[in-house]
């Protein structure tokens, strides 16, 4: 089912309205049987991967709990047991072609087997949250779960279940413990993040698609320019798409008084590809930090290992996106984008002290208390401010820009069609393509962009946008945004990109 | 009582008040501004919407053109009246496919009977099998012309519902109502003219002269063959027509052609003509003839129509 579909806009009412109905000791049931029904409504098979993930998990980190001298060979059971569900549909294949390429290199041709199925939809999110839960009762972070419907419920609570945000067993077991009250405030500000989702799947992301699907499926017969436009939409779409997603998870989690982790903070305003990975898919990121880069030794080992350690972690996450080559180069591209910007951050931060020095001289040479000293620090002030939004805006669309450029490996179908992209964007060539019914899409997609730029730039630099507080004076602000949704959005039930991870 | 209960009856009220106040104000604004767009929409004087709207509601031409972007750029009505005498209008939509023109025919069908239907077949004609989307254009006609009611239904089962809101119905039309509110669209019977060229230099790339089949499932055309035989049935004669594009593929299938025959339809294939194949100065784009081709390309259709019906009755 998805949440841009009219059964959801049934579906998600008659759960809230149940929930509240029950009384709290039911309430897990009716919530695990929704979100069952939620996970069968796409491919009723997988529903047994699932079920296998949950008990494997859940009895492995009871004996952890309860074998101190086996812990660790059950830690390992319930790590290798998951990731081995989640090679055999989601890597299986790729390995076999991967390995075909490399022997084929060497002059010896094997034909891999191949598996023809479909990759359940959320694996690779439900199996992060099982490992986490697992290594968390393994360090001692958290107890057990005993109750084996809740342990059921955290790993398919349905709002997060196929696409994140990937729940820590320590912020949500917890709250489904908590007997939750109908709350006002709590719905109104759910309701409120999911029509933002909404307003971002279907009037930005969707209308998007159309386009960036159009060149992207052959970008061999468009120009430079097309491309670059192209992939400049794409980044905007990648990021509707999927943190619309997370709001209406979000929102709808909300709803039902449960809080869940903040995935995307307005990533396209980070000044560093650091910071951006501290605002694009926090769940994930943090995920990495703490079950990977960590326990590789973090930025506590010497510069070459850790640097290391960003390489691997990076190239883990492209790989976490998809069996593709593409998304490893991807992951890889950022990773060297960390490491470069940690070269060039100490020979900057020399840089900028020393001309710190320099210019201070000047201020202390200065007479103190005088008008025209007054003057003079009021003129230093307001050009150090407009010196520093100047920098912060280059940095800004420095930071973009990189992003932007690892997206081509991101969206391409093959290595290849990257390269030829990358290429040709570089010779800027014309003409841009806006053919036919293609010229209105585009003006509809700037339209979208403008209003969501427009309301991120308000979120990240004026007082907290609360868009359309759904209560008395702004009833009409938050009507708007459904009349904008229903005027400009793109109905046709279109898939979430990240459901392929 | 707890304390969780006596924060219940609150919440619970102000959430049916302050949620049924905004529902209020929601269907008001829906009704308000889908009113709005419903009147500007059927105020259109030129443009896409007027097209539509004339070609359903109003024409009585006797000489219907159907098909995609190339059906509407390469069929003049005005050289169809001066060669055969019909009245015409051309009903071709650019980034259309079957389901949309299929859509068009049944709706003009049940209103009047045209002398002659010509049906532009291409590739795009076929694309995107099973995908209504496109049907959207025909929305805002859901109330007002019942039979596009089950044509518009295949978008999805809760179509008819969501068709009672106006604002969906009017969804994505304000581009082009503004568009043609602000810039008038001269009016050719339907037909818009290409007015460019490709560049001297542009060099088309090889034709494709395999000669294969391009892709068209039975369903489509079994779709096709029905409309067709309802507009025999009802006394239209159908012509089908392939246009030629700059690069002179061989633009061929072969059980159209055998559906054609068993209708004892025409099917004339232009897209190997010599007259107009690789020649840049007769095309807008790689695939569309500019209005110099057009009038050629229509002279020649016209011209063939002509010898067709004086053979028949020489017959």
């Amino acid at each position: 089912m998805l949440f841009n579909s009219l059964a959801y806009l049934i579906f998600f009412p008659a759960v809230v309205s149940l929930f509240f109905l029950l009384p709290h000791r039911f309430r897990w049931i009716m919530l695990l049987g929704a979100s069952y029904y939620f996970y069968l409504s796409w491919k009723a098979e997988y529903l047994v991967l699932i079920l296998f993930s949950t008990l494997l998990s859940y009895y492995c980190a009871l004996q952890i709990e309860q074998r101190p001298n086996a812990r660790k060979a059950w830690l390992w059971l319930s790590i290798l047991g998951n990731l081995s569900v989640l090679f055999f549909f989601k890597y299986f294949n790729f390995l076999g072609e991967a390995t075909q390429s490399l022997l084929s290199a060497v002059q010896i041709d094997i034909v891999p087997p191949y598996l023809d199925f479909l990759l359940p939809v959320g694996i690779s999110f439900y199996t992060f949250q099982t490992l986490s839960y697992t290594i968390d009762i393994y360090r001692g972070q958290q107890k057990a779960e005993r109750h084996l419907g809740l342990y059921a419920l955290y790993v398919s609570f349905f709002p997060q279940l196929v696409a994140g945000p990937i729940e820590r067993s320590g912020n949500l077991l917890p709250q489904f413990k908590t007997r939750q009250v109908l709350r006002y405030e709590s719905i109104a500000s759910g309701v409120q993040q999911m029509l933002w989702g909404f307003f971002k799947k279907l009037v930005v992301a969707d209308r998007l698609a159309l386009y960036v699907n159009e060149i992207y499926a052959d970008p061999q017969q468009f120009s430079g320019l097309t491309l670059l436009l192209a992939t400049i939409l794409f980044s905007f779409q990648i990021y509707c798409d999927f943190s619309a997603y997370s709001d209406i998870a979000i929102g709808t989690a909300r709803c039902m008084g449960y809080d869940l982790m903040e995935n995307f903070r307005r990533p396209y305003f980070a000044r560093s590809v650091a910071e951006f990975w501290r605002r694009w898919h926090i769940s994930l990121s943090t995920w990495f930090r703490d079950y990977l880069y960590i326990p590789l030794g973090g930025n506590r080992v010497s510069v070459p290992r850790w640097y290391l350690n960003l390489l691997i972690v990076f190239l883990v996450s492209g790989l976490w996106h998809g069996a593709n080559w593409t998304f490893v180069f991807w992951g890889g591209l950022h990773a060297l984008y960390l490491i470069g910007s940690l070269l060039v951050g100490s020979f900057g931060e020399r840089f900028s002290q020393s001309a710190d020095r320099i210019s201070h001289p000047s201020q202390r040479g200065a007479g103190r208390g005088s008008q025209a000293s007054l003057l003079r620090r009021t003129h230093h002030q307001s050009t150090n401010a407009i010196r520093r939004y100047g920098m912060q805006t280059i940095s800004i669309l420095f930071t973009y820009s990189l992003v932007l450029f690892a997206w081509i490996f991101f969206r391409a179908e093959t290595l290849g069609d990257a390269f030829y992209v990358v290429g040709k964007i570089l010779d800027f060539s014309g003409p841009v393509y806006y053919q036919g019914f293609f010229l209105i899409h585009l003006v509809y997609s700037f339209l979208a962009i403008a209003i969501l730029m427009g309301v991120e730039l308000y979120q990240e630099y004026g007082k907290k946008f609360t868009l359309l507080v759904f209560a008395g004076r702004n009833h009409l602000q938050y009507a708007m945004l459904v009349v904008a949704i229903l005027l400009l959005g793109v109905f046709d039930g279109g898939q979430f990109i990240y459901f392929q991870f | 009582m707890t304390t969780a209960d006596s924060h219940t009856a609150p919440a619970l009220r102000k959430l049916l008040l302050r949620g049924g106040s905004f529902m209020l104000l929601l269907i008001l604004l829906d009704i308000s501004i889908g009113w709005g767009l419903k009147h500007w929409y059927f105020q259109q004087q030129s443009g896409k919407y007027h097209r539509i709207s004339y070609a359903l509601q109003e024409t009585e031409a006797e000489m219907l053109f159907v098909g995609t972007s190339h059906a509407v750029r390469h069929f003049i009505p005005e050289i169809f009246t001066d060669s055969l005498g019909l009245s015409g209008y051309n009903l071709g939509a650019r980034g259309q496919h079957l389901y949309y023109c299929d859509a068009m025919l049944d709706a003009i069908l049940a209103r009047y009977t045209p002398k002659a239907i010509v049906i532009n077949i291409d590739r795009d004609l076929f694309y995107a099998e099973g995908n209504y989307d496109k049907l959207s254009d025909l929305k805002p006609y859901y109330w007002d012309i019942p039979i596009l009611q089950a044509h518009l239904q295949q978008r999805g089962p809760f179509e008819q519902y969501l068709l009672c809101s106006g604002l969906y119905t009017y969804n994505s039309t304000i581009i082009h109502l503004l568009r043609y509110t602000a810039k008038p669209q001269p009016d050719f019977a339907g037909y818009l003219p290409l007015d460019k060229r490709l560049p001297e230099a542009y060099q088309a790339e090889k034709a494709d002269q395999s000669g294969n089949d391009f892709v068209a499932s039975k369903a489509q055309i079994s779709l096709l063959e029905q409309r067709i035989q309802q507009a025999q049935q009802a006394g239209s004669k159908v012509y089908l027509v392939i246009s030629p594009i700059v690069s002179g593929d061989w633009i061929r299938n072969r059980q159209l052609e055998d559906m054609a025959k068993r209708l004892n339809v025409p099917f004339w294939n232009y897209s190997q003509d010599q007259d107009l194949i690789r020649k840049n100065l007769y095309f807008g784009d790689e695939i569309h003839l500019n209005h110099a081709g057009a009038q050629i390309f229509s002279r020649k259709v016209a011209q063939q129509i002509k010898q067709y019906t004086s053979a028949l009755h020489h017959e």
